[in-house]
């Protein structure tokens, strides 16, 4: 397939694209989500083909580094991958862009061979995730691996949102919660410089214990009460960091108020307040999509989850959510 | 966020204070399945004695808000004195270096300081609040006849000064500028 010069910065073809457009706001997206095979990459995958089928210039980042197969639900080839871009065979990140079949669509494929690259070094990470924020793109999506390692946590805080993809099944839930408990607790991290701070919340990370500090929740309050500037900084941060839930897969109503649920709990526990921003039902046409190595917004437009796709995109560019009295009306439940 | 034994009726149903008879009938249900003995989303959360416990006070509040005798007189009670234990408790924590003096009147200018002053900005209230931000806006210039009716104001007062931590006094002094202010108009 092509390769990723045709896209750069100095090549005359696209030229006008990307010196005389100047991008206003840019909004960088981060799908993780714990678990593996949640629908992380099949969802960063058609969020990106439907934002850039509505004339967005849109960038998909595979930050799977050690298992990248985002281009598979493209259909795409690259020739380079970001491997090349940390081991420092290329110094320009833009050579390592591969052009898609979609116009405005370019993805930044993740190192395929390379399982050592998995967790880089802080000082590459730190240095990454800033190159990439300075694309020039509109949207930029993070596709994100399975699991809590501190790359895949950098990644989902560095993001303006961040998405967690969630199946109807326990273990799916348990890990989700992991994920925001991590990546909760490493935000709030770097928000309190105070020794003291840091240390109580560490000891809160460590399960209950006997200052009846149960939850991140009963944490903040407590440390409000103490100590009132550092915890109204740390209110602050509680405010910041606010994920939004997607139910994959879903096969019942029971599937699609679970998100209603999953919010309800992280309000409690948590303290924070999480957007359900819609559900995607199981579909056949998903994997037959897949097979194709055609995303599923084109490949079938109009099926069921197609549309889900479109509902939760719809939520997530507005900043809104799905609310309980429409699906109850819609569904009877 | 408050401590869940300090939560209003409304918080503990995570309702805001204008929902319908509907809204309520349905936040009670998924309250219901959300922290039942099966929960899905929650059992890995909390444990079976705390779920217990939050189960008993979403019946309580529910016992109050679906009865609409009793109802009213709760609201009543809220709005009178303007003090539920979450506003009152988190007034109590606000540390003295953070008191702004409070003028006498309480125009959109002091809740623009007020704000200022506790470094959040209007769009990080409209994200969390979900108020819009034009109404935010309105609030701190005294555009009256923006806004919506009293009881929509109150409300949205009230969600500010949660989040930037000014008495109800505030509150109060800003709705008699409100009310006076619409007054004029007319
Ligand atoms: N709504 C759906 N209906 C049917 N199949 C689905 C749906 N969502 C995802 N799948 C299928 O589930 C599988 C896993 O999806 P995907 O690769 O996107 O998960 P992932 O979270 O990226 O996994 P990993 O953690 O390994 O990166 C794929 O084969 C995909 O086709
Ligand atoms: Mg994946």
């Amino acid at each position: 397939m092509l390769n990723g010069n045709g896209i750069g910065r100095h090549t005359p073809v696209y030229r006008d694209l990307f010196e005389e457009i100047e991008i206003s706001r840019k909004e960088v997206w981060a799908v993780g989500g714990g678990k593996g095979g949640t629908g992380k990459s099949f969802i960063s995958a058609n969020l990106g083909v439907s934002l850039s089928k509505m004339g967005k210039r849109v960038l998909l980042v595979d930050a799977d580094l050690g298992c990248a197969n985002l281009h598979t639900f493209l259909g795409v080839d690259p020739v380079m991958t970001l491997s090349d871009f940390i081991q420092g065979k290329v110094s320009d990140l833009e050579k390592v862009l591969t052009k898609t079949s979609i116009p405005n669509l370019y993805l930044l494929s993740g190192a395929r061979d390379y399982l050592e690259i998995t967790n880089p070094k802080h000082i590459q990470k730190v240095g990454l995730i800033q190159r990439i924020q300075k694309l020039q793109f509109e949207h930029i999506i993070l596709d994100l691996g399975a699991g809590t390692a501190f790359t895949n946590l950098d990644f989902f805080l560095s993001a303006d949102v961040g998405i967690l993809s969630v199946l109807p099944e326990p273990t799916s839930i348990e890990n989700a919660y992991r994920f925001i408990k991590s990546a909760f607790y490493r935000h709030f991290q770097k928000w309190a410089q105070e020794p003291l701070i840091r240390k109580m919340i560490t000891n809160a990370m460590h399960e209950k214990n006997e200052r009846g500090i149960q939850t991140p929740n009963d944490l903040i309050n407590h440390i409000a009460s103490m100590e009132g500037a550092v915890g109204k900084k740390l209110q602050k941060a509680v405010l910041s960091f606010s994920p939004r839930v997607i139910v994959n897969q879903v096969r019942s109503r029971d599937d699609i108020t679970l998100g209603f649920s999953i919010r309800s709990s992280c309000s409690k526990y948590f303290g924070i307040k999480v957007d359900y921003v819609g559900y995607i039902e199981y579909d056949d046409h998903v994997w037959q999509a897949c097979k194709k190595k055609n995303p599923l917004v084109i490949e079938s437009p109009y099926s069921s989850s197609a549309r889900c796709i479109d509902r939760v995109l719809s939520n997530l560019m507005k900043k809104d959510e799905l609310k309980l009295e429409s699906v109850i009306r819609t569904l009877g439940v | 966020m408050t401590p869940m034994e300090k939560q209003n009726y409304y918080e503990t149903l995570e309702l805001s204070p204008k929902a319908t008879w509907k809204e309520i009938q349905m936040a009670y249900e998924l309250a219901k399945k959300t922290y039942a003995g099966d929960g899905l989303a929650s059992y890995s959360l909390f444990d079976e004695g705390e779920r217990d416990n939050i189960l008993d006070r979403i019946e309580e509040a529910y016992h109050v808000l679906s009865d609409p005798k009793k109802k009213s007189k709760y609201d009543a009670a809220l709005a009178a004195s303007g003090t539920d234990s979450a506003s009152a408790s988190e007034a109590a924590s606000l540390p003295p270096s953070v008191e702004v003096p409070i003028p006498e009147q309480i125009t959109g200018e002091v809740i623009k300081a007020l704000r200022q002053k506790s470094g959040v900005s209007l769009e990080e209230i409209a994200e969390t609040t979900r108020i819009n931000i034009n109404y935010l806006e309105s609030i701190e210039m005294d555009r009256f006849d923006f806004l919506p009716a009293e009881v929509y104001v109150y409300g949205y007062l009230r969600q500010i000064a949660r989040i930037i931590h000014c008495a109800d006094k505030v509150v109060e002094g800003y709705m008699q500028v409100y009310r006076t202010g619409r007054q004029l108009k007319k």
